[in-house]
């Protein structure tokens, strides 16, 4: 057996996988080839060293563990929050936009002013007919935070708790619909069924129609 | 054989109507759910996410669950696939660059207490290095060194063969050790 060989049998001897014969060949193998020796020395250091990380993690997380109560997440999320009520991806769409409608029509500004009927302006012209698909309104969704944030910073109201409320309500939408898509798209399928390479694809495919 | 009948004990009265029965099955097994999340997902958010997705599938889905294999064995199935799930709506919102957006924006925020372990320096680094395992190779070497579960019951949740499984395990141990070389 050459030394690639005994590599083979050192991680699965830490594996426990190895029969007596095997461990009576890698017994002997290491008694004489120093190289081996160190690699088996190394990966017994590094099973250690996870082992030793993985006690420190557990140690850490207990008062978590603690307070993990299986009923109280039964109960709390049987009580649908308002947002995920709102399941369809196009009710989301609208919500949005009344809020953004909102933001804007709150402040009396002028400047502000000024960029919500750029805004809209920008909106009608680049967003005019791409609602057709969800792929589509997920961008839109990117788009319409992405500008709201680049002008609020303008603005100098983007640290503001109020601005911050408003994109954290974004931030749910988003994500919910960005959660519907992707259940409509893949959540029914077993993950055995997509390797990386159809995930890859798709990416590639919403890539063609993100503007 | 006593763990799977205590586990079939604890299913009974929990379709019985007793909720403490649900209550000690999860608590009996919620190291180990959030343990396994937080491995695949590198944090503890999206741990703690997968955690109680897992608790809300269990409780709404116990009723259908035929006991051909063992809680854990099912438990796991639930994890990892959620888990994977994850994983694949990352790669998607990855795609719309979200997070550089949120961590810009909320750059200021404070960190939570629980993160606070992240700040000791060889977890990160271990964390890091189990995060750059190409996905196949962290979900094996996930379950089998961490969960300790034969390569016959990773087949049977991954739907792999033990062959391919064993190969799995030999190139991400021989990734973390390339990778963790300088903390030994």
């Amino acid at each position: 057996m050459n030394c690639e060989e005994i590599k083979n049998l050192i991680v699965r001897y830490f594996d426990s996988e190895l029969n007596e014969p095997e461990k009576a060949l890698l017994q002997h193998h290491l008694g004489e080839c120093k190289t081996c020796l160190s690699e088996f020395k190394d990966l017994e250091k590094l099973f250690l060293v996870l082992e030793k990380e993985n006690n420190n993690l557990l140690e850490t997380k207990e008062h978590y563990f603690r307070n993990l109560d299986p009923l109280e997440i039964v109960s709390k999320k049987s009580k649908r929050k308002w947002y995920e009520l709102s399941l369809n991806p196009y009710l989301s769409l609208a919500s949005l936009v009344l809020i953004i409608f909102l933001v804007f029509f709150n402040f009396s500004d002028d400047q502000l002013n000024q960029v919500a009927n750029k805004y809209l302006q920008d909106k009608n012209q680049n967003l005019e007919s791409s609602f057709e698909t969800d792929s589509e309104e997920l961008t839109n969704f990117y788009l319409n935070e992405e500008y709201l944030i680049e002008n609020a910073e303008n603005l100098n109201i983007l640290r503001s708790e109020y601005f911050q409320g408003i994109v954290n309500s974004l931030r749910e939408m988003q994500n919910q619909l960005i959660n519907n898509f992707y259940e409509n798209e893949f959540y029914n399928l077993n993950t055995a069924d997509l390797n990386d390479d159809e995930i890859n694809e798709i990416i590639a495919q919403l890539e063609t129609r993100k503007f | 054989m006593k763990n799977i009948i205590d586990d079939n004990i604890l299913i009974d009265r929990f379709l019985e109507g007793d909720d403490s029965a649900f209550k000690a099955l999860i608590d009996k097994y919620k190291r180990k759910v959030y343990l396994t999340a937080y491995r695949l997902l590198g944090n503890h958010e999206d741990a703690n996410d997968i955690t109680q997705e897992v608790i809300i599938k269990m409780y709404k889905e116990l009723k259908n669950f035929r006991r051909e294999s063992s809680i854990y064995t099912w438990l796991y199935r639930i994890v990892t696939n959620l888990s994977l799930n994850e994983l694949k709506k990352r790669k998607i919102r990855n795609f719309f660059d979200y997070d550089e957006v949120d961590e810009w924006l909320f750059k200021d925020d404070k960190q939570s207490p629980e993160l606070s372990y992240r700040e000791n320096e060889l977890s990160n680094k271990i964390q890091e290095a189990i995060n750059k395992l190409p996905e196949k190779q962290r979900i094996v070497f996930t379950l089998r060194y961490y969960d300790g579960l034969s390569y016959e019951e990773i087949s049977d949740i991954l739907g792999t063969s033990v062959g391919a499984l064993k190969a799995n395990y030999f190139h991400a141990i021989n990734k973390l050790q390339k990778e963790l070389k300088n903390e030994l």
